[in-house]
């Protein structure tokens, strides 16, 4: 069980947030432009990382803010936590 | 009484003498002992059989280690299975069985594996019973019973469970010497700390050991420490609380037992208490288990560790023999000589497999007039009807690794054996850190901590106890300080120093036989793995401890290989000629000891509180007017309301007819509502939903669809647009919240530019929907300033207003495809409004209808329910629903509306099904196929998603997801059942009932 | 006038009101208050003229420290979210919400009436947050979470507000702002946690 520090509600148990996957997808323009193939990247393909992983967590049962966390894979430790729309690693690290 | 019961000390309550039964025969003990040691006090020796060989076993540790004395305690539904007698506290009335041995202990038939044993090595049974195919199904139950390990109750749990959360400072786990001075230096400095303990008493080796801390008797320097503790507010003390797992991010779970040791618990008391704990910082203070030594019959029931020996003897003024010797490759054991010749128990030979042991040792021994054999080993034991008699003596080589010669034998009902010290790093590496074979010692020890967590005492490989008084002072400060709490000073208690303990690492005694000579020399007790089982694992190829341990079952059981672990891993090193090191470990997972379900579950035990419950606020009406009720999502909802005498499908029809011919009356208050407010509202609603809202006027209202990226249908809804940027949006009862999450999660990752706010109202509208040709008319008597005509009203529109005298919100809409209303009031007044609407629709014939109605309804209509109709791979092409679908602007979902397999031609597609029989009803869930055919694998083309009896119809009617299906109106499909019956159905459309809408915009 | 037709979440809870421990003490009372209106109110905390109008409507600043309360006798703000805020105030006053309304009519806000969807559950006594950590993974020390702090967090696996009111161990008082269709299961699973103690269940505080 995690344990996650919601950037505006402090540290909250793993069970007060959802968890919503890869963090730094932006969804397209102009969808009706893109290939199949294109499309279908944007849709189903994520990295799945071993390791450092760029992740949304919206802390959902709390003040429901989704915001962006950098996560080890294999140790869950949490590197960093930053809001939505700042670049990836933005902001201190955690622990 | 107690023949093996000491005159006087150790820590039982002579005043309190407590009976109990042990394999139907009655015996007493005290207040203080385990099942254990009062068996020990009785002189029984012989407590179980072992797992595979059938061996006689007897208790063999005092602790969670114990392999070998699992019993069976209590009756009925409280009985309880392989629970360690060394761990049972005794009360009155106790009654345990042993687990195995049939028909009983002491006449065992299945003893005949014992003697068959070099027939039955590591992977006998895969490796035999594989034939013939076919045929384990048959050994299984005769393996099954012949390796039982007691009975799980069969009747309901009867007791309740508690969970408490909880967060601390430092926690400390163990509260032997240096858990409790851990404890106390970090709660001097102001921390929060838990200090828990699996024993019924905080003191861990004090209460087994002799001697002085701080010049005073043990038991009285423990007293008081416990009192400072439990003087301090912000230390919270449990006992018979097991640590049993140490999670992610500094989690931990303690498993407080808390009435197991009563006779009688307080029926208010929970079993147990599961205790989750997020600590700031973690002191590991978990202490360590000897381990045993390996060699020929060391199962025997005599034989024993030697700090085991040492608990009965102290702990519980129990005698296990009345002579004895001492085994030991270390200097630990020299104390257990001392303990027991000092107890009266003669010990006939101190067996010291070094050649050459500390002098000041060999003096201290001599002194007490223990015979001390340095160089020598235990080759065998001799046993008699009730355990060991005598034990085998044999000088070793200089290297130890053979015997040089046969000593005779010494008398010996018990033997206390040392093979060394194992620091329970079981927590430590749960983790996620590791441990590191430290030569020196012989033995695992912590590697660095990977959270915030420090070993303390011996847990990290410290022995002796002034040792472990000081590093848990330094542990608990640290604890503190990195918690963030400046340390107060603690003085380090005074007690005996050590050198470091000398030990020499010896993983088997040799008994100068070839393998499969001499007696069997167990590694694991419990699962009855031998050494030789270990080497043929490495012969046979397996180079993996973690392989290894799967094939021999080394280290599994309720035990988890404790004492015999290590042995076994060095055993096979030295087979596979490598490091112990490079050997390692198995992996420690939680568990640490058994956990009940009972715990784990808490209050999840049965239905009231495993999931919640939420209910209308018409719910009581619904319950005194005897509604069978339906789970929908997490709400209860009507399901139907039969009258006296009535079965499902009458009240069904019964209501379904009321609707149709007069007014229904449901409650609609679980459809989510989500109040959406802001200047770009319609512009979110245009990207979140299929169809177009720029046009939708204020007081109207519109039915959307909602895909998910991927094109696939995830939830739809009727939106009213309420004002000038003000709109409500209604949901599918089970889809509300993750509808709301999905608007959020849209608004803040994506669009946060959109100036737009959404609100769960949900809870705050009760909902009334009136259906029915008299809708109208009904509303009417409670409504006067509404004008409900079709021109001021019309299908699709809303007002507020006033009903039954309160203020409402009038929705026209319909989901029978009737003229129909749905009114929405404050929550407070949904009571009220649902008893006038009934009160005042008695003279329309105002019928209240539950879901089950409901879904006939929609389903004489075509409307689908998403979730049941749809899958999650349906788009609203395989709806029919082209004509929602917008092409003029984007929205979530519409790429993947041409993606390959969007239009690909033979998707399935929504259809109506009619059966021959208009009596017969096709099962939901029903898998379709275009011919009736016995020769399988025969292709399905679809499935059946919703049917019912249409009373109004006259006759079955059904939806399905069918290959191609509109192209085949007319066309049969066959519903194949598991029963085999074959049933034929014809496609229609899915419209079965006022095919042109007109009735609903009356 | 409508009183007697009103009927709050917990009014017809049907539950064994109370429980004594072995002493008949009570650990802990619950109890609901039925008295209430509850706002819902959205808008951007960067932007002065929305404060500063909510302060000119309300009489009290709006919270912008992370869950934090602002109050002014039965008057309370509590902090949901960074944009999001919770009005609790008496039934009698009636003008709360046109005032709100109008104050904020011209900016992006939302406000939305609450009152019936929500309700608020009072806890209090010796036991009180024991119960309450019998299923809430928040921290509930009051060192943690003083007076004058709020929670959003789980409370028997559903969301609730939890806000402490009264600090003192031995009469602690914490309130529990719940969704309606969740409060019989919320306060049937307190009074099951705080069996042990014993507890008084008031229909209305």
């Amino acid at each position: 069980m995690l344990e996650i520090r919601c950037p505006w509600c402090g540290p909250r148990d793993q069970s007060e947030y959802s968890f919503g996957g890869e963090a730094h997808i932006t969804r397209p323009l102009e969808p009706e432009s893109l290939s199949d193939q294109q499309w279908g990247d944007y849709l189903f393909n994520r990295k799945n990382p071993k390791g450092r992983h760029a992740e949304q967590w919206c802390h959902s049962a709390g003040c429901g803010r989704w915001f962006n966390v950098l996560r080890d894979t294999v140790t869950y430790r949490i590197e960093k936590i930053y809001k939505v729309g700042q670049a990836p690693g933005t902001g201190d690290r955690e622990g | 009484m107690n023949t093996r019961r000491r005159p006087s000390g150790g820590r039982i309550d002579r005043s309190r003498p407590i009976s109990f039964s042990f394999n139907g025969r009655r015996y007493l003990g005290y207040q203080g002992d385990t099942l254990a040691s009062a068996l020990v006090a009785n002189g029984v020796r012989l407590i179980g059989r072992s797992f595979k060989y059938h061996r006689p076993r007897g208790i063999f540790g005092s602790g969670a280690e114990e392999p070998n004395a699992l019993v069976q305690v209590g009756e009925g539904a409280r009985t309880v299975p392989n629970l360690k007698a060394t761990q049972v506290e005794l009360f009155e009335g106790l009654t345990a069985r042993t687990i195995n041995g049939w028909p009983s202990l002491r006449l065992d038939l299945y003893g005949i594996s014992d003697k068959l044993g070099g027939l039955l090595p590591a992977g006998f049974y895969y490796k035999t019973f594989m034939w013939p195919r076919g045929w384990w199904a048959r050994y299984e139950r005769h393996i099954r019973k012949a390796a039982g390990l007691g009975r799980a109750p069969i009747d309901a749990d009867p007791d309740h469970y508690d969970k408490r959360d909880v967060h601390c400072d430092v926690m400390v786990v163990g509260a032997g010497p240096a858990g409790l001075m851990a404890a106390l230096s970090a709660g001097r400095s102001g921390a929060t700390v838990i200090i828990a303990d699996e024993q019924s008493e905080f003191g861990g080796s004090l209460l087994s050991g002799t001697g002085t801390v701080s010049s005073q008797p043990m038991s009285s320097w423990l007293a008081g420490m416990v009192e400072a503790l439990s003087a301090m507010p912000e230390v919270r003390l449990l006992s018979r609380s097991t640590v049993t797992g140490y999670y992610d991010h500094n989690f931990l779970i303690i498993d407080e037992r808390r009435t197991d040791h009563l006779a009688r618990p307080d029926p208010r008391v929970s079993r147990e208490r599961l205790w989750r704990v997020r600590a700031g910082q973690v002191v590991l203070a978990t202490g360590a288990i000897e381990r045993g030594l390996v060699f020929a019959d060391n199962d025997r029931p005599g034989v024993m560790l030697a700090s085991a020996v040492r608990t009965y003897l102290n702990r519980y003024a129990a005698l296990p023999g009345r002579h004895g010797a001492v085994l030991t490759n270390n200097d630990s054991a020299y104390e257990a000589a001392l303990d027991m010749q000092a107890a009266g128990l003669d010990v006939t030979a101190l067996i010291d497999i070094r050649q050459r042991p500390a002098e000041g040792l060999l003096e201290r021994a001599r002194e007490a007039g223990i015979p001390v054999y340095p160089g020598h080993a235990v080759c065998g034991v001799r046993s008699g009807f009730s355990g060991m008699t005598d034990v085998e003596l044999c000088r070793l080589t200089a290297s130890g690794d053979d015997v040089l010669a046969y000593k005779g034998s010494v008398p010996c009902q018990v033997l206390a054996m040392s093979g060394g010290w194992n620091p329970t790093v079981h927590l430590h590496c749960q983790s996620g850190a590791e441990a590191r074979f430290d030569e020196k010692l012989g033995c695992f020890v912590p590697g660095d901590s990977v959270q915030r967590a420090r070993s303390a005492g011996a847990a990290k490989g410290i022995f002796d106890l002034g040792g472990c008084l000081a590093d848990g002072v330094e542990a608990g400060r640290m604890a503190a300080s990195a918690a963030g709490i400046a340390p107060a000073a603690t003085d380090i208690p005074f007690a005996k120093m050590q050198e470091a303990m000398s030990i020499e690492p010896c993983w088997e005694l040799p008994d100068g036989l070839p393998e499969g000579r001499g007696g069997k020399k167990f590694v694991d007790y419990q699962n009855d793995t031998l050494a030789s089982d270990i080497r043929l694992a490495a012969r046979e190829g397996y180079r993996s401890i973690e392989h290894v341990k799967r094939y021999t079952a080394l280290g599994f059981g309720t035990d988890q290989g404790k004492t015999g672990n290590i042995n076994g891993m060095a055993i096979l090193a030295r087979e596979l000629d490598q490091s112990i090191a490079a050997t390692g470990t198995t992996t420690f997972r939680p568990n640490y000891t058994p956990v009940t379900f009972g715990a784990l579950a808490g209050r999840g035990i049965g239905t009231e509180f495993f999931d919640p419950v939420r209910r209308t606020a018409m719910h009581t009406w619904h319950v005194e007017n005897g509604a069978r009720f339906e789970d929908v999502g997490q709400w209860k909802r009507p399901w139907y309301y039969p009258l006296v005498g009535e079965d499902m499908a009458g009240a069904v029809a019964r209501e379904c007819l009321a609707t149709r011919k007069g007014v229904g009356v449901l409650d609609a208050s679980t459809l989510g509502k989500i109040d959406i407010q802001g200047a770009d509202a319609a512009e979110f609603l245009n990207r979140v939903y299929t169809n177009n809202w720029a046009k939708l006027g204020i007081g109207r209202c519109r039915y959307g669809l909602m895909l998910g990226e991927d094109g696939m249908v995830m939830d739809d809804g009727v939106t009213a647009r309420l004002g000038e940027q003000h709109y409500l949006m209604t949901t599918t009862t089970g889809g509300a919240a993750h509808v709301l999450g999905w608007l959020e999660r849209w608004q803040q990752t994506e669009w946060p530019d959109l100036k737009v706010y959404f609100t769960s109202v949900t809870d705050r509208w009760a909902v009334v929907s009136m259906a029915g040709p008299n809708s109208r008319r009904l509303l009417q008597t409670l409504c006067d300033d509404i004008d409900l005509s079709a021109e001021a009203l019309p299908f699709m529109s809303c007002r507020q207003g006033t009903v039954a005298g309160i203020a409402a919100r009038v929705f026209r809409i319909s989901f029978s495809g009737e003229l129909a209303f749905e009114v929405n009031v404050c929550a407070d007044f949904g009571a009220h409004l649902w008893t006038t609407i009934m009160e005042a629709g008695r003279e329309y014939g105002a019928t209240p209808y539950g879901t089950e109605a409901m879904h006939v309804l929609r389903a004489e209509k075509g409307y689908i329910i998403v979730g049941q109709d749809t899958d999650g791979s349906v788009t609203p092409g395989d709806l029919g629903m082209d004509w929602i679908v917008s092409k003029d602007k984007d929205f979530i979902g519409k790429r993947s509306l041409y993606r390959p397999d969007t239009i690909r031609g033979n998707r399935k597609q929504l259809v109506g099904l009619l059966t021959d029989d208009p009596e017969v009803r096709l099962p939901e869930g029903a898998q379709l196929v275009n011919e009736a055919s016995t020769d399988y694998p025969v292709a399905m083309v679809g499935h059946v998603t919703s049917s019912y009896q249409s009373a109004c119809l006259g006759h079955s009617i059904a939806l399905a997801l069918v290959k191609g299906g509109r192209s085949r109106k007319g066309g049969e499909v066959y519903a194949q059942l598991m029963s085999g019956e074959v049933i034929r159905a014809t496609i229609t459309d899915p419209l079965f009932y006022d095919p042109d809408n007109a009735l609903q915009k009356t | 006038m409508q009183v007697s037709r009103r009927q709050s979440a917990l009014s017809r809870i049907d539950a064994q009101n109370t429980s004594a421990d072995v002493s008949g003490e009570f650990g802990c009372w619950l109890g609901e208050c039925q008295s209430l209106q509850l706002v819902n109110l959205r808008g951007d905390p960067d932007d002065q003229l929305f404060q500063q109008q909510v302060n000119e409507a309300l009489g009290i600043r709006l919270p912008i420290r992370p869950n934090t309360v602002t109050q002014d006798g039965p008057l309370r703000v509590c902090w949901l979210g960074p944009d999001w805020w919770l009005v609790m105030a008496p039934a009698s006053d009636e003008t709360l919400q046109e005032r709100l309304g109008a104050a904020l009519a011209h900016q992006h806000t939302s406000l939305s009436d609450l009152t019936g969807g929500q309700t608020l559950i009072e806890i209090g006594g010796r036991t009180a947050r024991d119960v309450l950590a019998s299923a809430c993974t928040l921290d509930l020390h009051p060192t943690q979470l003083p007076v004058g702090c709020c929670a959003q967090t789980q409370l028997a696996h559903t969301v609730v507000l939890i806000v402490p009111t009264i600090q003192e161990p031995e009469q602690a008082v914490v309130d529990i702002v719940v969704r309606r269709s969740f409060a019989e299961h919320l306060v049937r699973w307190l009074m099951d946690a705080a069996g042990e103690d014993g507890y008084a269940f008031r229909q209305s505080v």
